[in-house]
């Protein structure tokens, strides 16, 4: 390679953008080269001193100053139901690919609500506390749809979950068993 | 029926007990989007930070400004968390955002000619260094000497591709462009800083 190409390329080598044969091509040039091998490395340099840019530092009521903002965005939405928990959001979910974990971690949100309301309605029983009540639905079998679980989606990843759910299959209709971890510990 | 609902999303979304492996940028986003505030907390933690750096590379010398700037960020994406399409990752999302957020800043105050700062003038680019930088030595000195002659465009793209290390492809669709001009802006930048720095300070480099 001649040193006019080099010099084009010198910016996609630093950055590790070229390919591995173009790579080798490159150095090796640099390597038997003054000129570029200079130029090469005031690159470098530059590069380093710009990693090395010194942080700045957010000032400490910047996560304060957050929150009141938040809250008061908040206040706007949400006058009308002041136990929603939610920011506000489109209703319209977004029909995305989903690995079947992350499906499996939604649908245990979605069934435990289902479940939930179910025996409170055929039994007459107070809606609290839930952990309890979903213990006594373990075993049951409840069908749905791709579609709820994409729509509901998981809150339950930030830990391991009290409840999970088998599936026999993910696609549309496939069945799904609720079942409880054992919790007695906790209740 | 709502306390049970409330009672299930607290349940779920307590991190009291530690995980293995900690949730995903995409993951934290989801969650939020169905009604976690610790998700959007999570996420505010771990972008916070890199957010602030991008904005303060770009507006030297008006720390007040950008973490106004910087909160602005988390606000857009609290508002609006749908608008993130998983057709990239999230983080060149947010810095998406950052980056719009600061050129619209950079118009409304190039609009108004009575505010004392004024981003297409060049007095202002070469501002004060940032007030908290840990030592003032010549190289600091000389380095934000050879900055102030980058444009903001200029900054931003070395900061993206030297400081936060995005690819070429990434920082394309952080600022919108294609890669052939992602190519051509990163070499301009660096080769105004080199000539700057060897002007300034020829040994250094
Ligand atoms: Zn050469």
């Amino acid at each position: 390679m001649k040193c006019f190409e080099i010099e084009e390329l010198l910016g996609d080598l630093i950055d590790n953008e070229l390919d591995v044969a173009t790579h080798k091509n490159c150095i090796k040039h640099i390597e038997s080269c003054p000129t570029c091998s200079k130029a090469f490395n005031e690159l470098k340099h530059l590069k380093t001193l710009v990693r090395g840019f010194p942080d700045s530092v957010l000032s400490s009521n910047f996560d304060d100053d957050l929150q009141a903002k938040v809250a008061s965005i908040d206040k706007h939405y949400f006058k009308a139901n002041s136990k929603e928990l939610s920011p506000p959001k489109n209703n319209q979910y977004q029909k995305t690919k989903r690995t079947a974990p992350f499906a499996i971690a939604a649908s245990v949100v979605l069934l435990s609500f289902l479940v939930i309301f179910l025996f409170s309605q055929e039994n007459h029983v107070n809606s609290s506390p839930v952990i309890a009540e979903a213990k006594k639905v373990e075993g049951w079998r409840v069908s749905m749809g791709v579609d709820m679980i994409a729509e509901l989606s998981l809150l339950s990843s930030l830990k391991e979950p009290e409840l999970y759910l088998e599936c026999d299959e993910l696609s549309k209709g496939g069945n799904c068993t609720l079942k409880l971890k054992n919790t007695s510990s906790a209740l | 029926m709502s306390s049970v609902l409330n009672k299930v999303n607290v349940v779920s979304i307590d991190t009291s007990k530690s995980r293995q492996q900690k949730p995903l940028d995409e993951e934290l986003i989801e969650q939020f989007i169905l009604g976690s505030r610790v998700a959007f907390d999570l996420l505010v933690k771990r972008y916070k930070k890199r957010m602030f750096g991008f904005i303060c590379f770009q507006l030297k010398g008006q720390l007040e400004d950008a973490e106004d700037l910087c909160q602005e960020v988390f606000i857009q994406l609290y508002q609006k968390p749908d608008n993130f399409r998983h057709q990239s990752t999230f983080s060149t999302y947010l810095f998406s955002i950052a980056r719009n957020i600061v050129l619209n800043y950079v118009r409304t105050k190039s609009r108004r000619p009575q505010s004392s700062v004024d981003l297409s003038n060049e007095e202002v680019l070469s501002g004060e260094p940032v007030n908290d930088c840990p030592d003032n030595n010549d190289m600091t000195k000389y380095y934000n000497l050879a900055l102030s002659s980058l444009s903001v465009d200029e900054r931003q793209i070395l900061f993206l591709c030297d400081k936060e290390a995005f690819t070429y492809a990434q920082i394309s669709e952080i600022l919108a462009i294609n890669l052939g001009t992602v190519r051509s802006r990163i070499n301009t930048a660096r080769n105004k800083m080199i000539g700057q720095l060897k002007e300034k300070f020829d040994e250094m480099l």
